[in-house]
């Protein structure tokens, strides 16, 4: 199979038509979708899963995706309701257009209805395909169990990783169920089948002409009798496994709710702890919105600050102007007492000589002068300037005051955006746990209930089983001594002979190629798991009955634990095992794969995905691939190479690179 | 996948069928017989509905083989 021509319409981001083409040559089978997360790339994926089996599943594998969650939202909202996916394939040299569409409606946000889904298989120059036999078809081109191996993203890988190393029954089930499809493995069970089959009605004609005759009679009622007894035992153990495959996926759904579950306890705990760090940010913003009160009250006159600040540097400045004119004064005074006492005595204080007559006159000048000035200077108090400053002196921290309050200002409004911030994340997980009312314990009472009837049913199957063959056997020798009769046509003989054979060496061969499709499976693991691997400890890789893996080292045991990394190239190496085992041949899509790998993986992968010469199809984002660095990786294998471009939230691109 | 591939799955089915028929005591279907057989098997594989006409097939085959008791063994 190879896909030819992907056309969308409303489907995911990509509102309106869109038409991306696929044909590449085997010389060149890589098509790489560039895109950063968010553009549209799993919905590409999920548009060649939907439109070739009509059902999408959630990242976990197993949850099913209504296909409603994929229509364009802008689409919807124009009153653009139709949607679908065409796609344009070809298989054993015949090609094929596969559509697949419906109608989209919408009474709630967030609730899409789709309705009408249709879908048309025509191959080309032929007539439409009857729409009830197309999933047999599709099914017969590429079978939807093993569709897993061909088209799988980066998260799904790791859903299956975890599938290979699980313990649970179910879980080895799918693998082991999927795996013996892709190889081929029921080919030979229907084929045993279809021998009983022929068997039993050459059984019954040579019955039907040996009662003719009345001696027969005895061995014609036994016959019926076991044949009756057989069809008895086989419809209880048809009922019983239309139980146990109910079982099976009874399990699967509540093992799918309860991981669901896992997901909800987390956002649970995570949304208490955000509200227990509201409680303590609303408890940090009342005590800091306390202590700008508290700033404000034993602050009142910081709205008169300015006013106040100015009054208290003025009145230092007053103190420091009569501190000057109180200096000048004494200055003063000190030199008229000086002069008085000159004139007084009639000899200088200083020098002790008489003063004269011309001396005396320009004393008493100097002295009126002096006088003078004293009387003039200023007689302002220094103490009451002090008082004055003492009093306004407080207000002189108004600076350190309003920094104090302003950073404090600042830390509340951080503390609100804090707050704001997780409430809105509590809001936001709110709306996701919205609606879930399931009880986690009920849940894994109930699996563990299931898992016990389940076993229970399992015995009962066994027990039924064993039944029906040793029925089954008995019939056969009833048929041999049915056969051995003259009356019967030595033709008919001979062919239920024949039928006898056939059947045996079928249900004797069924282990031995069983045995051999795994240990093909195993090598081409082991192959590539040495291939993709950069760790040189490992020396392969074995597979046990039910397909579980195991890395070995180089000395032959088995190692239990490995890194996450190694885990994602195991499963990876396992897929492209099966991929190129399977008898299917279909491209490998492959969306977001190296998401985990460090780079010596990443470009492993790279340099095996240019070793393929059937198509491959890449969604990588620019973390994972980037051209100028790995395109050489793919040694001239990319055939063709879009980008997927975002236009807004809601829209997307594809154009060619 | 790649270009060296060994055995078709089909035709490891075939081989895996031979080896038992050749330890089986008086096995009187030969190889040729079981190459349609299998032929019919595997082109049908993926038929899970009604198979009657495989059946019809496979008896067609298999009464061809009653027919001739195991002669014309190219193969065996």
């Amino acid at each position: 199979m190879q896909l030819l021509e992907l056309k969308l319409r409303n489907w995911g981001p990509f509102y309106g038509e869109h038409k991306v083409d696929l044909a590449v040559d085997p010389s060149a089978p890589v098509i790489l979708f560039r895109g950063e997360n968010m553009r549209g790339k799993t919905s590409l994926l999920r548009a060649i899963v939907w439109c070739l089996y009509g059902q999408l599943r959630e990242q976990d594998g197993r949850t099913p995706l209504p296909v409603g969650k994929m229509v364009n939202l802008d689409a919807l909202q124009a009153g653009d309701t139709p949607f679908g996916v065409t796609l344009r394939f070809s298989h054993n040299g015949v090609e094929y257009v596969l559509h697949r569409s419906g109608t989209a409606d919408s009474d709630q946000p967030d609730k899409v209805i789709v309705s009408q889904v249709v879908v048309d298989l025509i191959p080309v120059g032929g007539l439409p395909y009857p729409a009830a036999n197309i999933p047999e078809i599709i099914d017969g081109i590429i079978s939807r169990d093993i569709a897993d191996f061909f088209f799988f993203d980066g998260e799904m890988l790791t859903r299956f990783e975890e599938r290979l190393r699980e313990e649970r029954a179910t879980s080895q089930g799918f693998v082991r169920a999927q795996v013996e499809r892709a190889l081929g493995l029921p080919f030979m069970t229907n084929l045993a089948s279809d021998l009983e089959t022929i068997q039993d009605a050459i059984t019954a004609s040579m019955d039907q002409v040996l009662r003719k005759e009345k001696k027969n009679n005895a061995l014609s009622e036994k016959f019926r009798d076991k044949t009756d007894e057989l069809a008895g035992v086989e419809k209880d153990l048809a009922d019983l496994r239309a139980r146990d495959t109910d079982l099976v996926a009874q399990i699967a759904d509540y093992e799918a709710q309860l991981s669901k579950v896992e997901e909800i306890k987390e956002l649970y705990y995570e949304r208490k702890a955000l509200e227990a760090d509201i409680e303590r940010g609303e408890d940090t913003i009342k005590d800091i919105r306390a202590s700008i009160a508290n700033l404000a009250e034993t602050n009142w006159w910081l709205p008169a600050a300015d006013t106040l600040v100015a009054k208290l540097e003025a009145a230092e400045a007053e103190i420091v102007a009569a501190e000057d004119a109180d200096r000048e004064r004494y200055k003063l005074q000190f030199r008229i007492d000086q002069v008085e006492k000159q004139l007084g005595s009639g000899v200088c204080p200083a020098c002790g000589q008489p003063v004269s007559v011309h001396n005396e006159a320009e004393l008493n000048a100097e002295l009126s002068q002096l006088r003078q000035e004293l009387a003039a200077s200023p007689t302002k108090s220094v103490d009451d300037a002090r008082r004055q400053r003492d009093r306004l002196r407080p207000f002189g921290r108004a600076a350190s005051v309003l920094q104090r309050v302003f950073e404090q200002e600042q830390d509340l409004g951080r503390e609100k955006l804090r707050v704001d911030k997780k409430r809105q994340r509590t809001r936001q997980i709110s709306e996701q746990i919205s609606g879930n009312t399931v009880n986690i314990d009920a849940l894994e009472r109930t699996l563990v209930h299931l898992k016990a009837t389940k076993q229970r049913s399992g015995l009962a199957l066994s027990g039924l089983e064993d039944k029906r063959q040793a029925l089954k056997n008995e019939v056969n020798r009833i048929g041999n001594q049915i056969a051995d009769q003259p009356e019967v046509d030595e033709t008919e003989r001979r062919l239920q002979r024949s039928v006898n054979e056939a059947q045996e060496i079928v249900s004797k061969s069924f282990d031995h190629f069983r045995e051999s499709m795994r240990d093909r499976v195993a090598k081409a693991t082991s192959d590539l798991f040495l291939r993709l691997t950069t760790e040189k400890e490992y020396s392969g890789v074995s597979i046990n009955e039910d397909y579980l893996l195991s890395v070995i080292d180089h000395q032959g045991r088995a190692l239990s634990m490995i890194s996450a990394g190694a885990n994602q190239i195991l499963t990876m190496a396992f897929i492209g095992a099966l991929a190129e085992c399977s008898v299917d041949e279909a491209p490998m899509v492959m969306d977001t794969p190296f998401g985990r790998l460090d780079t010596g993986h990443r470009n492993a992968i790279l340099s095996w995905v240019s070793t393929f010469n059937t198509q491959v199809i890449l969604f990588v984002q620019s973390g994972e691939y980037e051209p100028e660095r790995h395109a050489y990786l793919l040694d001239g294998k990319i055939g063709r190479e879009y980008t997927i471009d975002r236009l807004s939230p809601t829209r997307s691109e594809v154009h060619a690179a | 996948m790649t270009p060296l591939k060994p055995l078709s799955p089909r035709q490891e089915a075939l081989d895996s069928i031979l080896q038992v028929r050749q330890a089986y005591s008086g096995a009187t279907i030969n190889a040729d017989t079981w190459y349609k057989i299998v032929g019919i098997a595997w082109d049908s594989r993926m038929q899970a509905g009604d198979r009657r006409e495989i059946q019809r097939s496979l008896r067609a085959v298999l009464l061809e083989a009653a027919r001739t008791g195991g002669q014309h063994d190219a193969a065996s």
